[in-house]
């Protein structure tokens, strides 16, 4: 609230980034992007396909450690449903994943990707990552009360998850035995989806979204269980 | 659970059917003392209470209060009054026994605490009422009203960081009362805001109060508490020390405040009271001059003979013409700070004179002083109507010093006869 810029920003920083990491990678490291061709943009459209996915991911968890703890108020003052609050890093999140994957669409259509009729399916596919960032968002929220380090440690952790998500690389690219460590981060799955959606046109099987959302919803009810049993503490630590 | 139900004689059902609005039984809030936050998570999360040192907040609390009664809660700071306040607000969570709320809670403690200070008046007044648990156009229905009433012009419109913190409270009083709530729970003052506000936001409790609203009441200020509330409540280190008619306890509760030698300080005279211009059409209503005469000689120090001396008090005082006719009081303390007796015009059924600008003057005499020797202040109250809200306190604006002919000890000659038989 108040940036007089607004929602410019949702696609200003992600272009800077995907300048800075397409002329890091692409023509300082001469990384190639396996079975996508020479040519920097398509390095480029594929590495912004990961990255838009894991930004949200980064946006959302990294405020939520410290959701509840800045407002103390709304914990110690009035009674506020505190559940609501995740809901904030959530919607802002989802807005700047459809601002980003608006502008991949446009960019992929302008260098020759064809256009998919299952492009219109990519809220449905993303649908259980937003059940995940909730989740997770909850869970770092009611930590965070009682863990006062939780931002540094999130923090550190998702710097690390950067690399451990396919987002400069795609899963195939890594030897077959580390594959399966990789499918352990919650993100791959929805990133693989993503780049196999916008540029192949691929939607995952109904059994592996089903998965997907099975899995972020249980995550998401054992989220909002762990806060309901530690939510009466939050007074007395704050 | 439910075996505690049973002996205290009924269950949740006949709570809520029964027209009681709270439930305590053994309600108790304990905090954990130098625990960690990583101990305190883990106790939470299994369920337990760890084997860390504790403090005691307030244990112990068994209170049943029907609908529209006014319940006082007494005591000094630290025993637990506010947590209790906090309790029943839903803010803490009890650490035992068990409390029910039957009704919507109104809170008029830390006002304006939920306020998000980016948001302007207007959208903290949506904010607040969803809190509340009101639908929107239950609140489109009340904005224009809780504008109105908190009076603060187009700063409505503005971000309340903005605000000073009178229209802060304003606002938030506004907000809090403006849908009739079933309880309201007030710390400390009856009256919010200054001046003019401060008669508004009495009235309307008043008028809360009357319209059969449950009020918990707490506040240091004892005559306002016993002038309010049919029972009160006497915490002291989060103990129970006694609940029951208030004029009891609060007897009660001062027996025990001048035995805590401690509490005793010597009062302090203060400053001249300024005279100042009459008070047309503002609302307001004050002290405006204040003298103490002993046998003709005023001052702030007074010298007088037990029995023999004329005490008198010349108060003048301006008032709104539009406001009802005010009582004046006055309070004579020891020199420990125990009132030893106290006079008002509601009491002694006399009705104050104002001429057309609010004007008035009255005067109180003691003949024949029966204090006996001793050092001893006065403090004079100008109060509203019904001799709750007081629109000015002059405290101990005078001492008098006491001397005696005679050895009788004590502090006070009551009228008295001897017969020989």
């Amino acid at each position: 609230m108040g940036t007089s810029l607004g929602w410019v920003w949702a696609f200003v920083s992600p272009m800077l980034m995907l300048g800075v990491y397409t002329l890091a990678f692409k023509y300082v490291f001469k990384v190639r992007w396996p079975g996508a061709g020479e040519g920097a943009v398509e390095f480029a459209l594929h590495l912004f396909a990961g990255l838009l996915v894991f930004q949200a991911a980064a946006e959302c968890w990294g405020r939520s450690s410290r959701l509840v703890v800045d407002q103390p108020h709304l914990v110690k003052k009035v009674v506020f449903p505190l559940a609501l609050l995740p809901w904030a890093p959530v919607f802002n999140a989802l807005f700047h994943v459809g601002m980003s994957m608006g502008l991949l669409l446009v960019l992929a259509l302008v260098w020759g990707v064809q256009p998919h009729v299952q492009w219109l399916l990519l809220p449905l596919v993303l649908f259980p990552l937003g059940v995940l960032l909730w989740g997770g968002s909850l869970l770092l929220a009611s930590l965070g009360v009682y863990i006062r380090d939780l931002p540094q440690v999130v923090s550190l952790i998702l710097s690390l998850l950067q690399f451990l998500s396919p987002v400069f690389y795609p899963v195939s690219a890594l030897p077959p035995a580390l594959q399966p460590v990789l499918g352990w981060n919650p993100l791959t799955v929805f990133i693989e989806q993503v780049r196999a959606l916008v540029f192949s046109g691929a939607l995952p099987s109904i059994q592996m979204w089903a998965q997907s959302l099975m899995v972020s919803t249980l995550l998401a009810v054992l989220a909002y269980a762990f806060f309901r049993r530690v939510r009466g503490g939050f007074a007395d630590v704050l | 659970m439910l075996f505690s139900d049973v002996f205290a004689g009924g269950s949740p059902m006949s709570f809520e059917s029964s027209g009681d609005v709270i439930l305590a039984q053994n309600l108790g809030k304990r905090y954990a003392l130098g625990a960690s936050s990583y101990r305190r998570l883990w106790d939470q999360l299994i369920g337990r209470e760890g084997n860390t040192d504790y403090f005691d907040a307030l244990t112990g609390v068994n209170l049943r209060v029907a609908a529209g009664e006014s319940i006082g809660l007494i005591g000094h700071n630290g025993a637990g009054k506010s947590t209790l306040l906090q309790l029943l607000c839903g803010t803490l969570n009890p650490s035992h026994g068990s409390l029910q709320v039957n009704g919507h809670v109104a809170a008029l403690l830390e006002l304006g605490a939920g306020f998000n200070p980016e948001f302007t008046g207007r959208e903290n007044i949506l904010f607040s009422a969803a809190l509340y648990g009101q639908q929107p156009q239950q609140i489109e229905q009340h904005m224009q009203e809780i504008i109105e009433f908190a009076d603060i012009g187009e700063f409505i419109d503005q971000p309340v960081r903005t605000y000073s913190s009178g229209m802060y409270v304003r606002l938030a009083f506004s907000i809090a009362t403006s849908v009739k709530p079933d309880i309201l729970v007030i710390d400390e003052a009856l009256a919010v805001g200054d001046g003019v506000f401060a008669r508004k936001s009495f009235d309307r409790i008043m008028q809360l109060k009357q319209d059969g609203v449950t009020l918990l009441f707490c506040s240091h200020s004892l005559f306002q508490v016993e002038a309010l509330c049919d029972r009160c409540l006497w915490l002291n280190k989060g103990q129970v020390m006694a609940l029951g008619p208030s004029a009891e306890v609060i007897a009660q509760y001062n027996d025990w405040l001048a035995q805590s030698a401690a509490a005793a300080q010597p009062p302090q005279v203060e400053g001249n009271v300024p005279l100042q211009a009459p008070l047309a059409a503002t609302g307001l209503a004050r002290i405006s001059s204040l003298q103490a005469l002993c046998d003709g000689a005023s001052g702030k120090v007074l010298y007088a003979r037990s029995g023999e001396s004329e005490l008198a008090v010349d108060i003048e005082f301006d008032t709104d013409p539009q406001l009802p006719v005010p009582n004046l009081a006055l309070m004579v303390y020891g020199a420990d700070g125990r009132v030893l007796c106290s006079t008002g015009t509601w009491i002694d059924g006399v009705t104050l004179q104002r001429d057309a600008n609010g004007h008035g003057r009255a005067s109180l005499k003691y003949p024949r002083l029966p204090l006996l020797k001793g050092v001893y202040t006065l403090s004079a109250y100008l109060m509203c109507e019904r001799a709750v809200h007081v629109y000015e306190a002059v405290s101990h604006f005078a001492s008098v010093h006491v001397s005696q002919s005679h050895l009788e000890q004590g502090v006070v000659s009551i009228p008295h006869q001897w017969q020989a038989h």
